[in-house]
């Protein structure tokens, strides 16, 4: 019998992120979720760090409620929660107490799945909510952040998958945020990985940014990787995922089988390319393979970014110099994955060395906390001249777990900006400002969601359309057996 | 008057992209004209009455929703400050006394006066400062960098408003050193 490959689903969270800005509301995901409930997807992923922040800052919709409502039309499918260790999903580190009552949310409102990351793969620092979320009855998916740098080798990753599955995890993703993985790479890593995991499942989540994406995932099943993240065809390639369709097909075509109902995918590609034309979104395109990100290995969106900053400063034509720069800095801290918050270090202090002629004159607050190791423990050591230009004693490197620095702040935020409706609400104040979380509140207390649980189907949007223009004095429609629309005022 | 009927099941006949497709179909012709297409088994036919007829009503909303209009916040979360604002931060400053010690931005960023938006300032004109005191935040690339005094003295001049865009190199404090 063919060895069945599940699938996991990013429409909903990491492909917005990347093709659309984050900007995929409950207006657009409500109405389709109950059909891509019965497509025979492993999970469906919905929130993640770019989602949480997005949605309450810039949508003002809360994600707790988006879980909820998803929850009640997504009855079979488990839904996927991304978890930056001690940071959930900010840029933030928490103490231990916000993160542990973060994890009795997810599972409460309805989250089944957590994959559970550690921007830096400090695996010290995830032991608080790997055991946190295992204890309240979620899935724990342990992720690794995939880079290139001579640290990185096989044995590096396979060791903390290892440790991954031995803290509860019974799923490992490698997550590939810069599409750097080859074919070539994919033959020894997957094999490494199975044998660390043992019967735990391997995942694997690769951005199509440099093009080779689909080829990557269809050679990781037969080198024993079990599951693969995928995105509904509009809203795959680009900076997002290889298109579920497709892999599906060739997937089926290599003598795998998938769960998947392929003529239900059909439907919910042509909605979403529906929600893209009505929203004015773009659909992602399949992008060419450019050597060039294996060097820098920086995410498309954040290449565009810098250079744009660049400009502000008249350092547009020096970009090359910052890339190279960003290759010595990430040297000297450690070799950290190119992925948030570390990119931002990494290109903020290249910016600054270029910009002020001698460098690490000026070093970013965070990136001074990162280097005394509040963060937990880079790849590899931070350069020994560079920790001591930023410790002025010894005693200011720290060690142990991020969340082991950081004081409780739950009794303060209650006794200073409660009370709450409720926890959830008392973890968005211990992540944000009430300058932002009062506005999500008001916009909360007016919006019914519920109004979206049922898509109109095609017949009732062309008719609410006709009889919206007022112009037409009769409509006749008439495609294939027993369809057929006639209307005239 | 409406009639319809559809299959009501699985495999639209109609799916929402085709609906996309007529519609732009309908608005593309113009008023007063009638359209009639068919290609096998599809039929498609309208009538648009005349600007000014007896039965127009008013104007149709053109074109699809926009719905969730970006806000001003997301328009301005990824820029940077503009030229226009250093010239005019420049154009703000006086003949300096070169007795004065300036510090000066590392960087493009946005200048803060506070730690945090609930707590008081770094410092304040009149205020003696040490040389590795803070004096202000600069947020570049969305990281902060604490600036410090460099150089024991008082706080004479704080030339920058609080939350505002600064250039490289432009003077965020002055301060009169000690001897």
């Amino acid at each position: 019998m063919s060895r069945e490959i599940p699938v996991v689903e990013e429409a909903l969270r990491d492909a917005h992120q990347c093709l659309w800005s984050t900007r995929m509301t409950n207006e657009m995901m409500l109405p389709i979720v109950e059909r891509m409930d019965a497509v025979g997807y492993d999970a469906m992923d919905l929130i993640g760090g770019a989602v949480w922040d997005v949605s309450i800052r810039f949508l003002l919709e809360d994600p707790w409620e988006r879980i909820r409502h998803v929850r009640r039309l997504v009855t079979r499918t488990p839904l996927n929660a991304w978890v930056r260790g001690q940071s959930l999903w900010t840029f933030e580190i928490f103490p231990d107490e916000v993160v542990e009552l973060a994890m009795e949310r997810l599972a409460a409102n309805g989250i089944r799945r957590a994959t559970i990351y550690d921007h830096i793969n400090d695996m010290e620092g995830l032991h608080v909510v790997v055991s946190k979320a295992v204890e309240v009855g979620l899935e724990v998916s342990g992720a690794l952040v995939f880079t290139l740098s001579p640290v990185h080798t096989d044995g590096h990753f396979a060791e903390r998958a290892a440790q991954f599955v031995r803290m509860g995890a019974t799923e490992v993703v490698v997550k590939d945020p810069s599409g750097l993985l080859s074919v070539e790479r994919i033959r020894t890593l997957a094999p490494a990985l199975k044998k660390a995991i043992g019967d735990a499942a391997l995942n694997l989540h690769t951005h199509c940014m440099t093009g080779r994406a689909p080829d990557v995932l269809l050679e990781s099943v037969d080198y024993g990787m079990d599951k693969l993240h995928c995105a509904i065809s509009p809203l795959a390639h680009g900076a997002s995922h290889s298109p579920t369709e497709w892999i599906a097909e060739k997937l089926v075509g290599k003598g795998y089988s998938t769960r998947l109902d392929t003529e239900l995918l059909g439907e919910i590609a042509d909605y979403f390319h529906f929600v893209a034309r009505r929203w004015d979104k773009p659909v992602g395109e399949p992008v060419p393979f450019d050597p060039r990100v294996l060097e820098h290995q920086m995410p498309g969106g954040m290449i565009s970014n810098l250079a744009s900053q660049l400009a502000t400063v008249g350092l547009e034509r020096r970009l090359d110099e910052v890339l190279d720069e960003m290759g010595r800095v990430r040297k000297e801290l450690g070799y950290l994955p190119i992925v948030s918050p570390s990119a931002q270090f990494i290109a903020t202090q290249s910016v600054l060395n270029l910009v002020q002629g001698e460098r690490y004159k000026t070093i970013p607050d965070e990136l001074r906390k990162y280097i005394l190791g509040y963060y937990g423990r880079p790849p590899a050591p931070v350069d020994q001249n560079l920790v001591d230009r930023v410790a002025r004693k010894s005693s200011d490197v720290v060690t142990g777990p991020s969340g082991s620095h950081v004081p409780p702040v739950l009794d303060k935020i209650r006794k200073e900006r409660g009370p709450f409706e409720s926890d959830d609400d008392l973890l968005l104040a211990a992540m944000y400002p009430d300058e932002i979380i009062r506005p999500l509140f008001e916009a909360r207390d007016k919006a019914d969601y519920s109004a979206f649980y049922r898509a109109d189907t095609p017949a009732d949007y062309l008719l609410k359309e006709v009889r919206a223009r007022p112009r037409l004095r009769s409509f006749e429609l008439s495609a294939g057996a027993g369809f057929n629309v006639v209307y005239s005022h | 008057m409406v009639r319809e009927s559809d299959n009501g099941g699985k495999g639209q006949a109609l799916s929402y992209t085709d609906v996309l497709d007529i519609l732009e179909i309908v608005d593309g012709v113009g008023e007063g004209c009638e359209l009639t297409v068919d290609v096998g088994d599809f039929h498609l036919h309208f009538v648009k009455d005349a600007a000014g007829g007896a039965s127009a009503g008013p104007e149709p909303a053109s074109g699809p929703e926009r719905a969730v209009p970006e806000t001003p916040a997301a328009e301005t979360e990824e820029s940077a400050p503009t030229e226009a604002a250093e010239t005019e931060a420049f154009s703000a400053d006086e003949p300096a006394d070169p007795n004065l010690f300036e510090v000066e931005s590392p960087m493009v960023g946005t200048f803060y006066r506070r730690p945090a938006p609930d707590r008081p300032p770094f410092v304040e004109i009149g205020q003696d400062v040490g040389p590795d005191d803070a004096v202000c935040l600069v947020e570049v690339m969305k990281l902060f960098n604490t600036i410090v005094a460099g150089q024991a003295g008082r706080i004479v001049e704080i030339c920058v408003e609080d939350a505002t865009p600064v250039a490289v190199g432009q003077v965020l404090v002055r301060i009169d050193p000690a001897d």
